[in-house]
C-alpha cells in the first residue's frame, strides 16, 4: 500500500515537472536563442567591446530619452493604479448590475486598438478639438490648452491604454480578501478610515503590487501612443530604438538600450516580488 | 458579496462610485469620438460635418481586403491564445503545485516578451523565422503571438492559484482520481476566472500587434494592425473606426446578455 | 466532458489542418533547421518562403501609391513582358527591414521605393545591388539624380504651403516670414525628421541656395529651436494634411505632393510656393540578392519611361524624373511640375553625399532638439 502511494505521488510530480519545464524549453527554443542573438549585438556592433555602453555615460540624447521614458512610466503607473485601486474598491461594494456595467465598460475599451484610440484622442485633445471646444464655449478658458503633442496628451493616452490592465488584476486581488475582515475592525470600535487603512490596504498590497509590475513594464516599453500623442516632442525608448533599427541602422545602440531596458525591469521586479513572498508568507 | 460587509459609511462609498463612474466616463471618451467617426462620409478620419454614410461598414463587408484581415487576425489570435493559455496554465500550476524557488526564478524569465521593445522582437524573430521558413506564415505569427500573451496568462492564473489550497489535489488524488483527473476535474474548475481573464490579455496582445506582424509577415498573412499600418502614411482608413464600433457594441450585448441571463436566473 | 475533449480535439486538428494547407511548413526541413539555428551560414539557409518564378516584388510606402504604381507601372510591364509579374506591395522598404532580410539571406523584395541618399547609404554598408547599367538606361535620368546602387524614379520637394484663409494678413513668400512669428501669428508645422528641414532653416538664417551644403548643423538646429514653441511636428504624410485639415497650423513645410492633394481637397486658400523649395530625388534600390535577380532592373528600365512618368505625375503629383517628360507635361500644369526648368531654377537641389554621410548621427540631434 505505501509503495502504491509512493509511486502515484512519484507520477504526478512527474506530470508538474513536465508542466512547468515544457513551456519553458518552448520559451528558450523560440524565445530566447533569437531575442538573445540581438542583444549581444550590443556588445559586437559596430566593433567587439562596450562602446555602445560608454554612450549611456556620453550621449545627452540618450540620457534624455531614458530620463523621459522613467518619468513617464512612474507617472502613468501611479496614476493607472490610484483610479484602478477606487474602481476595483467600488466595483466590490456596488450591486451585481452597476458591477456589470462598469466590467462592461472596462472591457470595451479594450478592443479599440491603440492606433484608432491615439487618433480618436489628438481628435479630441487638439486645440480646435472637442475639449478646448467646450472649454471655451462654456467661458472657462479664452486661449485653447495645449493638450497634446506634448507629455500631458502622452500621459493622458498611456493611463487610459493601463486603466483596464490596472483594474482587473486589482479587482480580482481585492475580491480575494476576506470580507468579514472589515466588519470586525469595525466592531472592535475602528472608524471606517482606519479600517480600511489599517486592515484592507496592507491586505491588498501583494495585488497592488502585482498590477503595478503590469503597468510599469507595459509603459516603460510603450511606442504607439506616445509615438503618436507626443508629436515629436516626447520620445520615450521604444520610439528611439526604433528609429535606430529602422532607420539609422545603429542597432549596436539599439541593442544595447534593449539590454538595459530588460535588464533594469527584471532588476525592480526581482526587488518588488520579495514584498510579494513575504504577504503570500503572512497570509499562510 | 462584499457589498453587505460595508454597508455603515455611506458617504465614502459614494465617493468612491462617483470617481468609478468618472474613471468610467474617461474610458468611454475616445469611444464617443470612435463612433461618430465611422460615420464619415470622408475617406480620411474626421468628425461627419453635413451628412453621415455607413460607407465605412459596408467595406467593412465588401472589401475583400478588409474581410481577410479580420479573419486572418482571427485565425492568428485564436491560435495565439491557445497556446498561451495552455501553456501558460501549465507553467502556473506546476510553478504552484512544485512550490520550488526555482519555478519563482523562471516566472520572472516568462516576463521578458513583455519588457523587450517590439522592434527588436521584429528584427529578431525576423532573423530566426527566415532560417526556420516561418516568415509570412500563420505558425510563424501565432508562435510569436503566443509568447507574447503567455506572460499575462502566467501572471493571472498564478494570482488566481494564490487563492487555491493546494491540498485540494492532494485530496482528489487519495479519493483515487489520477494525476490528470486531480487536474481536470478540481484543480483547473477552481481557476476558471483566471484562465478566462489570461485569455482575454493573451488575444487582445495578438489582435493589437503591429510591430512585429510588420517585419514577419509581407502577403500571405494581413492582420488587421497591418492592414491600418499600410494605410496609415496615406490617409487612415475609417473603416476601423466602423470595426471598433462594431466590437464595441458586441462587447455589450455579451455584457447585456450575460446581465439578464444572471438576473432571470436569480428570479 | 469527453464530448468536450472531442471538440477541443477537433478544433485543434482543424487549426493543424488550416496550417498546412498550402503552407510551406515542412517539418524536416523545420525540425532540421531548429538545430542549426543560430550556427549555419547565411548561405546554406533556406530559401525564402516567395521566391515564385517570374514575380517581381516592387515595395512602396501604401496608400494611393499602389493602385497608381500598379496602373502605371506593373500592369502595362505584366503586359509587354509574357512570364513576367511585377506586383505592388505597400509594406514600407524601411532600411531596417532591407537589413534585415539581407543579413538573413531571406529577400523577398526586388524593387524599393527610397530616394538617391538613401541608395548611398544602403549602398555602401553592402545591402545593395549595383546597378545594371546595360539595361538600365542613363541617359533617361540626370546625373544628379542616380547613384552607383540607385535610379531616379521620380522627383518630391519640400515646399512652403500656408492657408490664407487662417492667416488672414499677408501670405508668406518665403523661409525667413515662416520664422518671422510676429508679423505671420499662428501654429507651423516642420517634419520630425532633417529632410528639407534643416535646409529651410539655413535659408530662413540667411543662407543663400547656394551655399546650403554641407550643413552647418549646430546653425540650423538653433534656427529650430527658435521656432519650436510655435511648431507642431509631423510624422506621416497624412498627419501633415490633417493639421491643415483642422486648421491647427497656418503654415508648414510640406512634401509638395500633400500640398496638391489639400489644395483639391480643402480649396484654394491652401497655397504652396515652389520658391526655396528642397528637391529631392526618389530612387528605385534593389536589395541584395533580391529572388527576381535582373527582372529587377527590366522592371526599372520600364518605369525609365517619359510618358509613365507624365502619367504618375497627373495622377499623385510626383514630378518625372525624366529630363525628355517635362515637354509632355500639359502646359495647365506646368507650374506644378517641381522638376520643370524653371522651378528647379528656384529650389535647393539635395547634395546626396552630404545625407548618405550624416543622416544617421544629425537625425538623432535633430529628434533630441527638438524634444528637449
Amino acid at each position: 500500500m505505501s509503495t502504491a502511494a509512493a509511486t502515484s505521488t512519484g507520477g504526478s510530480e512527474r506530470l508538474y515537472w513536465l508542466m512547468l519545464l515544457a513551456p519553458c524549453v518552448f520559451l528558450a527554443v523560440f524565445y530566447l536563442v533569437p531575442v538573445l542573438n540581438v542583444l549581444v549585438l550590443s556588445f559586437t556592433v559596430p566593433k567587439p567591446g562596450l562602446a555602445n555602453y560608454a554612450e549611456l555615460a556620453s550621449n545627452g540624447a540618450v540620457q534624455r530619452v531614458l530620463w523621459t521614458t522613467l518619468r513617464i512610466g512612474a507617472i502613468t503607473t501611479v496614476l493607472a493604479l490610484g483610479i484602478g485601486y477606487v474602481v476595483a474598491y467600488a466595483l466590490l461594494q456596488c450591486g451585481p448590475r452597476e458591477r456589470q456595467i462598469l466590467l462592461g465598460i472596462v472591457v470595451a475599451s479594450f478592443w479599440i486598438s491603440a492606433l484608432i484610440r491615439a487618433f480618436a484622442w489628438v481628435a479630441l485633445l487638439q486645440s480646435k478639438g472637442l475639449v478646448n471646444s467646450i472649454l471655451i464655449s462654456t467661458g472657462m478658458i479664452d486661449t485653447p490648452l495645449s493638450l497634446v503633442r506634448n507629455e500631458l496628451g502622452v500621459i493622458i493616452g498611456m493611463t487610459h491604454y493601463m486603466l483596464p490592465y490596472a483594474i482587473l488584476p486589482l479587482y480580482t486581488s481585492l475580491r480575494g480578501i476576506d470580507d468579514r475582515l472589515v466588519p470586525a475592525a469595525r466592531a472592535l470600535g475602528a472608524t471606517p478610515g482606519q479600517a480600511f487603512r489599517w486592515v484592507f490596504l496592507p491586505l491588498s498590497l501583494p495585488g497592488l503590487i502585482g498590477a503595478g509590475v503590469i503597468v510599469m513594464i507595459f509603459s516603460l516599453g510603450f511606442y504607439i501612443t506616445p509615438a503618436i500623442l507626443g508629436g515629436g516632442r516626447t520620445i520615450m525608448v521604444a520610439e528611439f530604438i526604433s528609429v535606430q533599427i529602422s532607420e539609422t541602422l545603429r542597432w549596436g545602440l539599439a541593442a544595447m538600450l534593449a539590454t538595459v531596458l530588460l535588464a533594469a525591469v527584471l532588476l525592480l521586479v526581482m526587488w518588488l516580488s520579495r514584498f510579494m513572498d513575504v504577504e503570500q508568507a503572512l497570509r499562510k | 458579496m462584499a457589498a453587505p460587509a460595508t454597508p455603515s459609511a455611506p458617504s465614502g462609498l459614494s465617493l468612491n462610485r462617483i470617481i468609478a463612474w468618472l474613471a468610467a466616463a474617461f474610458l468611454l471618451l475616445p469611444i464617443l469620438v470612435v463612433i461618430p467617426i465611422s460615420l464619415t462620409p470622408e475617406r480620411y478620419l474626421s468628425l461627419p460635418k453635413t451628412s453621415i454614410s455607413f460607407r465605412h461598414y459596408g467595406s467593412l463587408v465588401t472589401d475583400g481586403r478588409w474581410s481577410k484581415s479580420i479573419l486572418d487576425s482571427l485565425v492568428v489570435g485564436i491560435g495565439a491564445t491557445v497556446l498561451a493559455t495552455v501553456l501558460g496554465v501549465a507553467f502556473a500550476v506546476g510553478a504552484w503545485r512544485l512550490g520550488a524557488p526555482l519555478a519563482r526564478r523562471l516566472r520572472l524569465l516568462l516576463l521578458a516578451p513583455i519588457i523587450v521593445p517590439p522592434i527588436v522582437h521584429a528584427v529578431a524573430f525576423y532573423r530566426a523565422w527566415a532560417a526556420l521558413g516561418l516568415l509570412d506564415t500563420y505558425l510563424g505569427l501565432i508562435l510569436i503571438h503566443a509568447m507574447k500573451g503567455l506572460p499575462f496568462v502566467v501572471l493571472t492564473v498564478a494570482g488566481a492559484l494564490a487563492n487555491v489550497d493546494p491540498r485540494l489535489e492532494q485530496a482528489a488524488r487519495s479519493l483515487g482520481a489520477t494525476p490528470r483527473q486531480a487536474m481536470g476535474w478540481v484543480v483547473l474548475p477552481q481557476i476558471r476566472a483566471g484562465i478566462v481573464a489570461g485569455a482575454a490579455f493573451a488575444f487582445i496582445t495578438s489582435w493589437d500587434e503591429t510591430i512585429v506582424a510588420l517585419f514577419v509577415t509581407s502577403r500571405a498573412v494581413t492582420t488587421l494592425p497591418r492592414r491600418i499600418w499600410e494605410g496609415l502614411a496615406d490617409n487612415i482608413d475609417p473603416a476601423i473606426a466602423a470595426l471598433g464600433t462594431v466590437m464595441i457594441v458586441l462587447t455589450f450585448a455579451v455584457v447585456a446578455i450575460s446581465t439578464l441571463r444572471s438576473a432571470s436566473a436569480k428570479a | 466532458m469527453t464530448r468536450e475533449h472531442q471538440q477541443f480535439r477537433d478544433d485543434c486538428l482543424a487549426i493543424l489542418r488550416r496550417e498546412t494547407e498550402g503552407k510551406r511548413v515542412h517539418r524536416r526541413r523545420f525540425l532540421q533547421a531548429l538545430a542549426m539555428l543560430g550556427a549555419i551560414p547565411a548561405s546554406l539557409r533556406l530559401t525564402p518562403a516567395h521566391a515564385q518564378t517570374g514575380e517581381i516584388v516592387v515595395v512602396n510606402w501604401g496608400g494611393d501609391a499602389v493602385p497608381a504604381y500598379d496602373a502605371i507601372w506593373a500592369q502595362p510591364f505584366n503586359a509587354a513582358n509574357p512570364g513576367g509579374k511585377a506586383l505592388i506591395n505597400g509594406s514600407g522598404p524601411s532600411s531596417g527591414k532591407i537589413k534585415a532580410m539581407v543579413e538573413s539571406g531571406a529577400v523577398t523584395w526586388d524593387v524599393c521605393d527610397r530616394t538617391v541618399p538613401a541608395s548611398i547609404e544602403l549602398g555602401r554598408q553592402n545591402l545593395l545591388e549595383k546597378v545594371d547599367w546595360s539595361i538600365v538606361s542613363q541617359d533617361k535620368v540626370r546625373a544628379a539624380h542616380r547613384s552607383d546602387w540607385g535610379v531616379g524614379a521620380y522627383l518630391y520637394s519640400f515646399v512652403l504651403t500656408y492657408d490664407t484663409k487662417a492667416l488672414k494678413g499677408p501670405a508668406p513668400t518665403n523661409w525667413i516670414d515662416f520664422w518671422n512669428v510676429k508679423d505671420f501669428p499662428g501654429k507651423r508645422t516642420l517634419r520630425n525628421n532633417i529632410e528639407g528641414m534643416l535646409e529651410a532653416a539655413l535659408l530662413a538664417d540667411g543662407v543663400s541656395r547656394d551655399k546650403i551644403y554641407p550643413i552647418d548643423v549646430d546653425r540650423a538646429l538653433a534656427k529650430i529651436k527658435e521656432i519650436k514653441p510655435h511648431t507642431i511636428f509631423w510624422t506621416t504624410g497624412a498627419e501633415s494634411q490633417q493639421l491643415f485639415r483642422n486648421q491647427e497650423v497656418v503654415m508648414g513645410n510640406l512634401w509638395h505632393t500633400r500640398s496638391m492633394l489639400l489644395a483639391k481637397e480643402v480649396g484654394d486658400n491652401i497655397r504652396f510656393t515652389f520658391e526655396d523649395g528642397i528637391l529631392f530625388p526618389g530612387a528605385w534600390i534593389v536589395p541584395k540578392g533580391n529572388p527576381a535577380k535582373a527582372g529587377a532592373w527590366k522592371f526599372i528600365a520600364s518605369a525609365q519611361d517619359p510618358k509613365s512618368q507624365v502619367e504618375l505625375f497627373k495622377r499623385v503629383g510626383n514630378g518625372p524624373v525624366n529630363p525628355a517628360a517635362a515637354a509632355m507635361v500639359p502646359p495647365e500644369m506646368k507650374a506644378l511640375d517641381c522638376g520643370s526648368p524653371e522651378n528647379f531654377a528656384r529650389q535647393v537641389a539635395v547634395d546626396n553625399e552630404w545625407y548618405a554621410q550624416h543622416y544617421a548621427t544629425i537625425l538623432a540631434r535633430y529628434m533630441d532638439a527638438i524634444a528637449s
